[in-house]
């Protein structure tokens, strides 16, 4: 669905060019009742109001201070009405429909009255309408239109037109001269995103918009871009549109930074991207947007990108830019002498989260056809990879539960693991809202996260767990839950496996289960364990959502199992508002893991065992395939060194910043004879390549990603590719030089095979998607329209299998050499290993990873805030900035890994889960002391290597 | 691949995978289900010819996994 569009729709928006804005929220109301507007006679949902109801029979009222992603407010007077047996005018926007209700929204007295409260707007704002940036697109300026405003009566007095402009975000400015204190962005701050960082400053004719700091660089805004978006002036403005201008045309597509997956609205200029707008209509954010997705975009053009296909012989010589064919050529030859010389295992694949459904599907086709082995691994193997075993084991698919918008049904939410207001902004701006109405919030996390108490949001509980100990905090909440006689007898006897259910109980009620002797392990109180666990029962709907503080644990599997057996145990599965719902970290974690790339899957989580599933591909794709699992991330790297395995195409990940141990990780990639990196920069993997193949970004590509709820969303190119080639089209060439004969004409033929071949996916289709936008797997015949919620009368396995869940503490622990532990994660404005936003103004906020670290550890030590430290494993040791703060507890320390030279995989270890190998990032034996040199740390991870 | 990662691995899983009577064969069922043949392989001479460093479990479940390879 390639939107072109006139931005000069029939009613003045601002919420993406084309889009429809009714003023108000739609009712979700079944009741209908009749109203007359204008002599027409409508039946509307009960709750609806009369703005509402009018702009959809296609009436529009002027209005300014109203837009339907924010509640109706009545302050601007423009949309008022005469209702027949009412006196005066109200406000269309704050007053519902009623049954027989007649409304006159066109009438000469409202006439008068909208043109008199316009010129009093208007006395007081620039008239430079021709010059401003928001020219073309101002609410005010079309109001201005529609109420036949000709003149302004009252002389120059005192005003606000001199008013300073706050230009300190990167991203946009705040004209206060053109501001008619609407309260929208105050509005959007407060109800979209949930930061209230705008306030209304000052009173009468002194009131302003304030974001309550000097500036709003310095204020508490998250720069999501709603308060930008609610604008109805130019008063909030993007600066690319201040710069560039206004855009003329549109096309849909899909954010490729977090697992939520959110639908924007690419706006462009001819093939200049202006700016990126949440869309209305996207499924999974609805219209808002975070720092990433709305603003940090300009990687995709940044002068780092390269675009030609390149090679050398050795790692130590120069690149030298070839041909594709060249590098084609070279890339299959290679890997096929290899093969000759080491064995068809000898060589292998790893694909990236962040590239589309189609490239990964045949990116897996080419390892398991081509390359004939199914020595093919995706960097879910290092993320949610637990979650795959945990949810396929005890659920039977690996696949959150629900979509976003149950979290809304939600009367107790439990946050483990995760933070969502940094990692998953926009999910979380959904959370917060359902808490700020009321439902509970239970936090498991080491880290004072900004859910246990911010703006209107405190958690009822945080249990501040020792990092390590999470299945032995699960398995507490589920003793209590055994014990106290919480579990949902009817539930589990009509839906689980009785005999695993019987299994898990006799385990579950042993006395080293119970929170008294879990307290001792874990740090967190008994008291508050039970109390924790008598709300997760006691909610009507109790939801869990989390994050990689889950997986990334030498027990992710275990966790992600106990957390199931704790939903199955009090009902909490198959139904709004519950569920076990993992916040995927990447764009595409999701789809990676639903096409096959994991070394024991094919598309669709069927095993290669199955000789069933493997004849349909066998006979599809034309070419015999090996029924055993092949090699996974860590098994190649160990592999490589141990002189087995050579080759290796890594697609779009940065392992050698990315995974744990990265001195393990360079000596395996040292040690192969060809490295082939396909990535948009050369990043610390091209350092190890022979060949380097130029990608593109998601603004280049055509496909689908699935997010963290299923939803399959159409990624559109917005612009010609750079680098000439679909990555998909890449890999079918290298495939073809290989001798095996892959070929599409378009990403769609790629997605018909893969529904042709995946049971979920079998009504998936491009033409499907643009009809209907977005759909959430299975979408099938059983399920056309796709799957919001899983499990509702049957668990895809069948019956629920209740899992045992030992706690087997981790051997990476505190000791006299070592006594603190490290802890990884995010924040708001960067992603991951930084490649994308980092080369954008993202950089603003965060200019290098910092180390959180308690007070009483720092003063300990001799460290103060801001001093450079240094901080050593038995791995290896780096250099970071310390940040005393009491957000980590005691014992505990915290660092981001956004940037290569702070090289925080330089001492995360080789320690990984049990099932799945996924690394045990969350936990590190550390210990820090003052850097013997007080410069910044700008060393190189190469010159930390050497150092360690 | 080095023995001493692949021990370290079964170890793990043996580990974390409750005592009943039948886990000797959910370990199997996991070596088969994630481990490329290559690896089963290498542990397998390692357990056989170090039967005393390995527990009885992982000693069985090698013993299972032979049996049904040759069956």
């Amino acid at each position: 669905m390639t939107v072109v569009s006139d931005p000069r729709g029939t009613m003045p928006m601002r919420s993406g060019i084309g889009e429809a804005d009714y003023g108000t929220p739609k009712s979700d109301s079944d009741v209908l009742v009749n109203v007359t507007i204008d002599g027409q006679s409508h039946l509307v949902p009960l709750g609806t109001s009369i703005m509402r109801a009018a702009g959809e029979a296609g009436c529009d009222i002027p209005k300014l201070c109203a837009t339907d992603s924010l509640q109706p407010f009545g302050s601007c007077r423009m949309c008022i009405v005469e209702i027949d047996g009412r006196k005066g005018t109200p406000a269309s926007c704050t007053t519902p429909v009623e049954e027989g209700m007649v409304v006159r929204t066109q009438t000469a007295k409202v006439a008068k009255l909208r043109k008199g409260v316009m010129e009093l707007y208007i006395s007081d704002h620039p008239l430079d309408c021709l010059t401003c940036s928001a020219n073309g697109d101002c609410e005010l300026q079309d109001m201005a239109g529609v109420s036949g405003l000709r003149e302004v009566r009252y002389g120059i007095g005192k005003n606000h037109l001199d008013a300073p402009t706050d230009s300190s975000n990167p991203y946009f400015s705040f004209d206060e001269s053109k501001c008619i204190v609407c309260n929208r962005c105050v509005r959007a701050c407060d109800e979209v995103q949930g930061t209230l960082a705008l306030t209304i400053e000052g009173r009468g004719f002194n009131s302003k918009v304030s974001p309550g700091g000097l500036n709003f660089l310095s204020s508490e805004c998250v720069s999501c871009g709603a308060c930008v978006q609610a604008c109805p002036t130019a008063t909030l403005q993007e600066k690319s549109v201040i710069d560039l201008g206004m855009p003329t045309r549109t096309v849909e597509t899909t954010c490729a930074y977090c697992g939520v997956g959110c639908s924007f609205n690419a706006e462009l200029r001819g093939d200049e991207l202006i700016r990126m707008v949440p869309t209305k209509t996207g499924g999974a954010n609805e219209g808002h947007s975070c720092v990433k997705g709305r603003f940090a975009w300009g990687y995709a053009s940044h002068s780092d990108r390269v675009t030609t296909p390149m090679m050398r012989e050795k790692i130590t010589d120069e690149w030298r830019v070839v041909s594709w064919d060249e590098a084609i050529q070279f890339t299959a030859t290679k890997f096929k002498a290899i093969q000759e010389k080491y064995g068809d295992n000898s060589i292998g694949g790893i694909s990236s989260s962040r590239c589309t459904n189609e490239e990964i599907f045949v990116v897996q086709k080419m390892v398991r056809a081509a390359f004939g082995n199914n020595n093919i691994d995706t960097c879910a193997r290092v993320c949610h990879s637990p979650t795959g075993y945990g949810l396929s084991t005890t659920f039977g698919t690996s696949a959150g539960t629900q979509d976003f918008k149950s979290v809304a049904h939600s009367d107790v939410i439990v946050v483990i693991g995760a933070n969502p207001t940094d990692a998953h902004p926009v999910f979380a701006s959904r959370m917060k809202r359902r808490i700020r109405a009321g439902a509970k919030l239970i936090v498991i996390d080491p880290r004072k996260i900004d859910l246990v108490e911010s703006a209107h949001i405190k958690a009822d509980f945080h249990l501040p767990l020792q990092p390590g100990t999470n299945v032995a905090v699960i398995n507490a909440i589920a003793h209590v839950i055994a014990t106290e006689g919480l579990i949902d007898e009817e539930f589990v006897s009509e839906r689980c496996d009785p005999g695993q259910f019987k299994r898990w109980r006799a385990f579950i009620e042993l006395p080293e289960n119970s929170p008294e002797v879990v307290a001792a392990q874990s740090g967190v109180p008994a008291q508050l364990i039970r109390e924790a666990a008598r709300m997760y029962a006691a909610g009507n709907n109790s939801a869990i959502y989390y994050g990689l503080g889950v997986t990334e644990h030498s027990q992710g599997s275990t966790m992600v199992m106990g957390m199931a057996n704790l939903a199955m145990a009090t009902g909490n599965i198959g139904r709004e508002g519950v569920g076990i719902n993992p916040l995927r970290g990447q764009n595409n974690v999701q789809g990676a893991c639903d096409m096959g790339s994991f070394p024991h899957e094919l598309s669709g989580y069927r095993h290669v065992s199955d000789n069933a599933v493997r004849e349909q591909f066998e006979m599809l794709w034309d070419v015999k395939l090996l029924p055993d699992p092949g090699m996974r991330i860590p098994n190649m790297f160990d592999n490589a060194i141990s002189g087995e395995f050579r080759g290796v195409f890594v697609h779009g990940e940065d392992i050698a910043q990315s995974d744990p141990n990265v001195k393990h990780v360079h000596r395996a990639l040292e040690s192969m004879d060809l490295v082939v990196v396909q990535d948009l920069f050369l990043n610390e993997t091209s350092k190890f390549a022979h060949v380097f193949l130029p990608g593109t970004s998601f603004l280049e590509k055509d496909g689908t990603f699935t997010n963290a709820e299923r939803r399959i969303n159409r990624v559109r190119p917005v612009m010609a590719a750079r680098n000439g080639k679909q990555e998909w089209q890449i890999v079918c060439e290298i495939a073809q030089a290989m001798g095996y004969d892959m070929h599409y004409d378009n990403a769609a033929q790629i997605m018909d095979e893969i529904a042709q071949i995946t049971p979920t996916f079998k009504g998936v289709s491009f033409a499907m998607l643009d009809q209907v936008g977005s759909v959430q797997w299975p979408c099938n015949d059983a399920a056309p329209t796709g799957t919001p919620i899983m499990h509702i009368d049957n668990f895809v396995r069948g019956q629920g299998q209740f899992m045992e869940t030992p706690f087997v503490p981790t051997e990476e622990r505190s000791n006299r050499k070592f006594p603190l532990l490290l802890t990884t994660g995010r924040i708001l404005s960067q992603y991951n290993v930084g490649a994308q936003t980092r080369r954008t103004k993202n950089t603003t906020w965060h200019t290098e990873d910092l180390l959180e670290i308690h007070e009483s550890d720092a003063a300990m030590r001799g460290i103060v805030d801001g001093q450079k430290i240094a901080i050593t494993s038995r791995i290896g040791e780096t250099i970071l900035t310390a940040h005393v703060t009491q957000r980590v507890p005691a014992g505990v320390v915290h660092t981001t890994f956004h940037h290569p030279q702070s090289g925080a995989n330089v001492i995360t270890t080789e320690f990984s889960d049990w099932a799945t190998n996924c690394p045990e990032y969350k936990v590190t034996a550390v210990e820090i002391r003052p850097a013997e040199s007080s410069a910044p740390a700008t060393n190189t991870l190469d010159e930390v290597l050497a150092k360690v | 691949m080095d023995v001493a990662i692949l021990t370290r691995m079964a170890e793990q899983i043996e580990l974390n995978i409750p005592v009943h009577e039948d886990t000797y064969l959910r370990i199997s069922e996991h070596l088969v289900k994630f481990w490329t043949p290559q690896m089963r392989s290498d542990f397998y001479q390692q357990v056989i010819a170090n039967r005393k460093d390995f527990s009885a479990t992982l000693n069985k479940v090698v013993d299972e996994l032979r049996a049904k390879a040759n069956a």
